[in-house]
């Protein structure tokens, strides 16, 4: 059984049948863009054999959805998925049991297709509401769940009863055409359009510390608490200023937060943009309110170049084979693993790589609604937070409240990426409404505050060594990086890890980002384990403090990880005069889906031909990575071309990934390819400066570019066949999209460039070095 | 406060009488006024095209325009567009999150009103103003494209009639006067 399946075990925890006919599945997980709703209404129809038409996915909602945690990691077809269409099954099973028992016929003879349970003689009983609610409460029992049953092979989840493959992901389109049709027709669908009556419209500020100096900034950014006490009040003609604004009903004061309420979107944040520009001039320091960027980049202690020179705690992660018996519990074992030392007749190869932090950068500022009873006993919350579950217990412990006197709705917003400002305005939202019991509040946060505010993806570098033999051979291969923690997702401290609830007057600091276990995919950490086989590996982690809040962005470490790990290893493949391929492939033999997702992108991408092709173009280069993500996930393999001129270009991408069987390949293919155009972004262009006080400078589009349509990369996708069980695919193509793209510069110039984003001044500076 | 002042507007070939305050964009004038939702608040800087319209025909970003200069034109939102776009970018896979769409739909239909059969550089040109996170920009280019097909077939691309406008509904939406907590 599924982990989902074993803290909630009946299916009508998860299927409910309805008076009209229809299948509403219950799931965690929430659809964020990445068609996973669809995906699971296909696999639900298919394995329950109905019409997908009359399959409804519901939003999750604290008040009947199962709690699965956050929707990350890649992991809602291995979690809810599997859950769902086993439970299914079971159901499905259940329904052709009891037909045959009322019937007295043998059971057999009974089939459930198409909602219509069919019998010997033609006889033909639709499935009810009334049908379903007998079967539905039991709790499953493990000689009735199948869906594993398969010696390993996981044919049954390949094949359930209802449904062919291709009939399960025909279902799926359907299911995702409806959506995106009634997504771009008229009537409302995000957050941002939900109507409640006597709505009212708010915007949230972020106060600064009102010096902002360096430190305090800091404190303001991690914490909060120095900014409540430093936050003197604003100024009463400023306050005046903004009351006057038209369609302002109130403006509210809390130290560290501001809050407008008016009586239209546009009115409360244009209200709140007259805050910080009359702020900015008196100069005050208000998330948002535009200082000047410091060009040259980042200082300390933000500049992951710097951060090996200080003493942050490390520890080793793992390890394999290390001569070193020595090791995690050794108190001095950590700092003395940093010195790889050469093997008779050998060398050590080995490179510092860094990343920048990086801005989620959803298209569509966050948002919330909120509403609280006329007693301010219960609270009712609508989010596009990835995980409801998770902010009803920090929103019930920023207020006082049991978690059964919040309850959280999931409502589409702008796709998120990880953890952005959506949590945090969800806090924002229910406490402006405070200020009106008994109506509900929208808190739309400002674009700047957006940028702000919301955490970031964070920086991180990396030293990787190998130790070759005297036959050019890995014999030892060390990984070393150094990252703040890659969550400060809510639901997991112990004080709320909601912004404003820290900015406002008695608020607790955030929590420290943490990283999740390894076992669950790491943070920071996430894929520094080599997937190679080498004799001995250890991975150090260093984790280091810095004044930005730091949390999950798309793929954590991988991005950097698997940058440095598969940049270093083209680098060997150089110097020791092998090829790429074979390097690869000679330390994948474990791995044979690994092997033949490798050989499918030399075959997919025209590897040997295009190579051919491009010598003798000028700027013209061809790279490739690999990396099963999490070590636990999908195997993934790239090929990229780049042209470098002006500014590097990425013309294609060939992206080959095993996920095992895709319930919904379309989506999977889409996930993909959106998954590597991000990551080329993120490793062309993207890196948030600060300003000169340390505070985080993007306040527009303009200060943070993403990558557009005249430079986003041709991208070809190829899934291996495969009847395995089903893995995520959102996250799996980033790192190895962007270390094929590092490898692919250096094979066009001859330069290898370490630190991310590849700008045009870094290529210059490293052709000049 | 500032008293609203009402204001006609032709949205999607309807007229539509709404109250509008100073300051008031063309974005809430249509969000907020008239309850036309598929017009997307984006950046609300004109950097990000989420919010795009049609004045005479023209992609234009909302959320920088008052409410009061699109008198006399002729808007066109989401609402109002052709059909068959909906259908393409459907059909592409080109729509993730969805959210920067309704403004991409919305100068894709700008230029295939003036180009029918359009390149890949120009469709490129159209949509250069818009941003697109999911990564989806490939598929929408294709939409694009299927779309333009989609429309020479010799009937005439552009709006329907428009049934979305709502000028009964005002601008000011009636809520409590909470006071001034501070």
């Amino acid at each position: 059984m599924t982990p989902s399946l074993r803290k909630h075990p009946r299916p009508s925890q998860w299927l409910v049948f309805t008076e009209d006919g229809g299948v509403e599945v219950l799931t965690g997980k929430v659809e964020i863009g990445q068609a996973l709703h669809a995906a699971l209404a296909g696999w639900v129809a298919g394995s329950l054999s109905w019409p997908v038409e009359r399959v409804r996915v519901v939003a999750p909602d604290t008040t009947r959805s199962p709690d699965e945690g956050v929707t990350s990691g890649s992991l809602s077809m291995q979690d809810s998925g599997r859950t769902l269409a086993g439970v299914a099954a079971v159901v499905r099973a259940r329904l052709e049991d009891d037909a045959a028992g009322r019937w007295g016929v043998p059971r057999t003879t009974v089939r459930l297709v198409d909602a219509v349970l069919t019998g010997p003689d033609g006889r033909r009983e639709p499935v009810t509401a009334h049908l379903g609610r007998t079967v539905l409460d039991p709790a499953v029992g493990a000689d009735e769940w199948t869906l594993e049953q398969a010696d390993g092979t996981g044919s049954r989840v390949g094949a359930p009863q209802g449904g062919s493959p291709a009939q399960v992901d025909g279902a799926a389109m359907a299911s995702r055409r409806a959506r995106v049709k009634a997504m771009l027709g008229a009537g409302g669908h995000f957050i941002q359009d939900l109507v409640l009556p006597g709505l009212l419209h708010g915007c949230v500020l972020h106060r600064m510390a009102a010096d902002g100096a360096g430190p305090s900034v800091a404190a303001a950014s991690m914490g909060g608490a120095e900014v409540a006490q430093a936050a003197t009040r604003p100024d009463e003609k400023v306050l005046s200023l903004v009351r006057a604004m038209p369609g302002v009903r109130a403006v509210i004061v809390d130290a560290g937060l501001l809050g407008v309420l008016a009586d239209g979107a546009g009115r409360a944040e244009r209200a709140a943009r007259r805050w910080l520009s009359e702020a900015a001039a008196a100069g005050a320091e208000v998330a948002g309110s535009g200082r000047q960027a410091v060009a040259s980049g980042l200082a300390e202690p933000l500049n992951p170049s710097g951060w090996a020179s200080h003493p942050w705690p490390a520890r080793c992660v793992a390890r394999h084979g290390s001569p070193d018996e020595r090791g995690p519990d050794d108190p001095d074992g950590a700092q003395r693993l940093e010195a790889l030392h050469a093997p008779e007749g050998g060398r050590v190869v080995q490179a510092v790589f860094t990343r920048g932090w990086l801005a989620h950068a959803s298209i569509g500022p966050s948002c919330a609604l909120a509403r609280w009873t006329d007693d301010l006993g219960t609270l009712e919350v609508w989010t596009h937070s990835q995980g409801v579950f998770n902010l009803r217990r920090d929103l019930a412990l920023a207020w006082g409240l049991d978690e059964a006197a919040v309850v959280v709705r999931h409502v589409p917003g702008a796709g998120c990426y990880g953890h952005n400002g959506a949590d945090d305005v969800a806090f924002d939202a229910s406490w402006l409404a405070r200020q009106a019991p008994g109506y509900p509040v929208r808190v739309n946060w400002l674009r700047e505050q957006e940028w702000r505010s919301a955490p970031l993806g964070p920086a991180m570098r990396v030293h990787v060594q190998a130790a070759l033999d005297a036959q050019g051979r890995i014999v030892h291969w060390h990984h070393a990086f150094w990252s703040p923690g890659h969550s400060s997702r809510p639901g997991r401290s112990a004080t709320p890890s909601l912004r404003g609830h820290a900015l406002r007057h008695g608020g607790a600091p955030l929590p420290e980002p943490i990283d999740m276990p390894l076992a669950t995919g790491g943070g920071g950490e996430r894929n520094a384990v080599p997937g190679y086989a080498w004799p001995a590996w250890q991975v150090i982690g260093h984790r280091v403090r810095v004044p930005w809040r730091a949390s999950a962005l798309r793929s954590l470490g991988a991005h950097a990880n698997v940058y440095a790990a598969e940049n270093l290893l083209d680098d060997i493949a150089r110097q020791t005069g092998q090829c790429p391929w074979a390097l690869r492939l000679a330390a994948l033999t474990h791995e044979p889906r690994a092997i033949a997702v490798l050989n499918r992108a030399r075959t997919g991408s025209r590897w040997d031909a295009r190579r051919a092709a491009l010598a003798g173009i000028e700027g013209a280069g061809l790279g490739l990575a690999y990396a099963r993500y999490k070590n636990t996930g999908a195997w993934c393999a790239v090929v990229a071309e780049v042209r470098a001129e002006a500014v590097l270009r990425v013309l294609r991408l060939t992206v080959v990934a095993d996920i095992g069987l895709p319930i919904h390949p379309e989506g999977a293919v889409q996930q993909l390819e959106g998954g590597a155009v991000q990551a080329t972004s993120w490793t062309l262009m993207e890196s948030v400066l600060a300003d000169a006080h340390g505070g985080i400078a993007p306040a527009t589009w303009d200060d943070y570019p993403i990558i557009g349509f005249d430079a986003v990369p041709d991208v070809d996708v190829h899934l291996m066949p495969s009847t395995e069980p089903p893995l995520g695919a959102g996250e799996a193509a980033c790192g190895p999209a962007a270390a094929a793209i590092g490898n692919a510069l250096f094979d066009a110039l001859g330069v290898r460039v370490r630190d991310l984003p590849l700008t045009p001044e870094r290529i210059v500076a490293a052709m000049a070095a | 406060m500032a008293r609203p002042d009402a204001l006609t507007l032709a949205i999607n070939g309807l007229a539509a009488r709404i109250e509008v305050a100073p300051g008031d964009t063309l974005l809430d004038a249509l969000r907020d006024g008239l309850g036309l939702t598929g017009t997307r608040p984006g950046c609300r800087q004109g950097g990000c095209g989420a919010c795009h319209v049609l004045i005479d025909g023209r992609s234009v970003a909302s959320c920088e325009l008052p409410a009061e200069a699109a008198a006399g034109c002729q808007v066109t939102t989401l609402e109002g567009l052709d059909p068959r776009l909906a259908q393409a970018f459907a059909d592409e896979g080109a729509a993730q999150c969805g959210y920067c769409i309704p403004g991409m739909m919305v100068s894709a239909q700008a230029l295939i009103r003036s180009v029918t059969d359009p390149s890949l550089a120009q469709v490129r040109q159209a949509l250069a103003r818009h941003r697109c996170r999911c990564g989806a920009h490939r598929r929408i280019e294709r939409a694009v494209l299927r779309a333009a097909a989609e429309g020479r077939d010799g009937s005439t691309w552009g709006a329907p009639a428009c049934r979305d406008a709502r000028p009964d509904k005002p601008a000011v939406v009636a809520s409590v006067d909470v006071g001034n907590p501070t």
